[in-house]
């Protein structure tokens, strides 16, 4: 029943962008995403668009997987486009009706929102989808560690998002088997008004909260067990390390960045008219 | 009336890199009122099969009929068919949801729209079936020891009254005292109500003492169907499906082993007995 949300989820393959360093690969995503609110070209829009279906391809990534990511925010993607297109204002007015305007400048910034939205979803799916979460979250303790000079708990806050991420697929199971278990006592979670269904949850969420609370005791109690006491003089199993595809890939990174600064300095400015300035 | 599979298979996440066979072909029919054990090791499908009784899940391919409830119609009447089969899960205590045992027992009949009176009448039977006093009525479920829990969970299903009851491991983690009452409990039901009983267990012994009729799965498939005697003397294959039999098959093995002529299908302690009695063996003596 959680089959369609493929955000968040890992696709086992591999590949080169799967045993890319994840460091690199948050940063990486994190670039992309700045760059794609940056862009004001159409030209840097193809540059965007071009190092995504490189990624794509070099990632063995089903297309239909990440197309089906895209299922969970078509209404927000829909929502967007219709307030960019007929609230943004503009001079060349296309039609009017009423008191909204679709002009030129509204179509086209409503074009260039949904394309970043779309780049984003799939960008930030493309880390999640290549990366284990015990590594995503190892890559984000060490990018926070320089933190912890002026007292941020990286490793805590590592620590918390691994159990956090580890207990997802449990907890889904676990609500998978309450749903069939009441629904086998002749509950149903899919009728009925408003009200009638918010009361329905009710024998569906005790007993998850009563479970959730179990679990997160005996996992207290285990890691006691054996002797955690948070990250101070933690050594661990797999060091991060950066490798010759990792330097290619930075390489790629750098240039990509090179370009979007370029094509917003130069183009955008010098040569509105070949690359389209919104 | 009874259930009829024809065929059944079912596959998780088709099409996936994670798609899984889960039930290959399998086809089964159970009576009215015979005690079936579903034995098998873990991944063996028996989960998954016994979730097709109620339409839990459905089929990938194949013919489902279960109390003359067409389960592969285009609108299978659900609510119908879950008042005639009763799914007990595995540790079912954790269902337990409301704030007194009273309340938590009456979830079931209360969503067949039953009348006051009536929801109340089976909530007693369902309570007093279980062995419980009717003293925890008012309690919270979550006061109550983890056998008692379980308990109260089985009354929740038996107090709908199904015409067949499926339990998944119901024995799973008590100890033996508790076991018994579960076992002894589900018995009582059965007796009452003239019920089917499926019963998923790990437990050869208890399978070899209370089941009619056993049924072992192994990689999805239908690997043995036969009485409890015809099943548990394939003990060969049995251990090479990862299963065991009961403590009496292993005894009769090793006396044979020993030169002894003990006969097939002794496979409880009470059939054991009697045979070592008849034979005189020393040491053994009817007191």
């Amino acid at each position: 029943m959680f089959k369609d949300i493929t955000i968040g989820q890992y696709y086992p393959a591999d590949s080169f962008i799967h045993r890319l360093d994840p460091r690199l690969k948050i940063i990486g995503v994190m670039v992309y995403i700045i760059a794609a609110f940056f862009v004001r070209t159409y030209i840097g829009m193809a540059v965007l668009l071009g190092l995504l279906i490189a990624v794509v391809a070099a990632s063995r990534l089903p297309v239909r997987l990440i197309l089906r990511g895209m299922k969970a925010i078509y209404v927000l993607l829909f929502i967007t486009f219709i307030f960019n297109a007929f609230l943004s204002g503009g001079q060349t007015e296309i039609f009017k009706l009423w008191i909204f305007r679709l002009t030129k400048e509204g179509l086209q910034r409503a074009v260039f929102m949904a394309i970043r939205l779309m780049l984003l979803i799939t960008g930030a799916s493309i880390l999640t989808l290549t990366t284990t979460p015990i590594s995503l979250t190892d890559g984000i303790e060490r990018l926070l560690s320089p933190l912890a000079r002026i007292r941020f708990p990286a490793h805590e806050v590592a620590m918390m998002m691994t159990i956090a991420l580890r207990f997802i697929p449990t907890l889904m199971e676990e609500t998978d088997r309450i749903i069939k278990a009441q629904s086998a006592r002749g509950a149903s979670f899919d009728e009925g008004g408003l009200i009638k269904r918010a009361k329905a949850v009710v024998p569906l969420l005790v007993p998850l909260f009563v479970s959730a609370f179990r679990r997160a005791d005996e996992l207290a109690m285990a890691m006691e067990a054996r002797c955690y006491s948070g990250g101070e003089g933690r050594t661990r199993l797999h060091v991060l390390k950066y490798g010759k595809n990792d330097a290619f890939a930075g390489v790629v990174l750098a240039l990509f960045v090179g370009m979007i600064v370029v094509d917003n300095l130069v183009f955008a400015s010098a040569f509105p008219f070949i690359a389209g300035v919104l | 009336m009874s259930i009829i599979l024809k065929e059944v298979s079912h596959v998780y996440s088709p099409d996936s890199p994670f798609e899984y066979a889960a039930l290959k072909n399998v086809t089964l029919t159970i009576p009215d009122g015979q005690y079936v054990a579903i034995i098998g090791h873990t991944g063996s499908g028996k989960s998954t099969l016994i979730q097709h009784f109620n339409g839990l899940m459905k089929p990938t391919s194949g013919q489902i009929n279960v109390q003359g409830i067409d389960l592969c119609a285009k609108k299978v009447p659900l609510k119908q068919l879950r008042r005639k089969v009763g799914l007990v899960f595995q540790y079912p205590e954790y269902q337990l949801f409301e704030e007194t045992v009273e309340k938590d027992v009456a979830f079931g009949p209360k969503n067949m729209g039953l009348s006051q009176e009536e929801i109340k009448q089976r909530v007693l039977e369902a309570i007093e079936l279980v062995g419980l006093d009717v003293s925890v009525l008012s309690m919270s479920p979550f006061d109550l020891s983890g056998g008692q829990k379980r308990r109260v969970a089985i009354a929740g299903v038996i107090s709908m009254r199904p015409e067949v009851l499926v339990l998944d491991e119901p024995i799973a983690g008590l100890d033996p005292m508790g076991r018994r009452e579960i076992l002894s409990l589900v018995a009582a039901y059965r007796e009452k109500s003239g019920a089917t009983v499926i019963l998923v267990s790990h437990n050869m012994d208890d399978v070899a003492d209370i089941a009619q009729r056993v049924i072992v799965m192994n990689k999805g498939e239908v690997a043995l169907d036969g009485t409890p005697q015809e099943v548990f003397s394939k003990s060969e294959l049995m251990r090479s499906m990862g299963l065991d039999v009961p403590q009496m098959t292993l005894l009769a093995d090793k006396l044979r082993a020993r030169g002894m002529e003990v006969p097939e299908g002794i496979i409880t302690e009470k059939q054991m007995l009697e045979f070592l009695l008849d034979k005189g063996v020393a040491g053994c003596s009817r007191t």
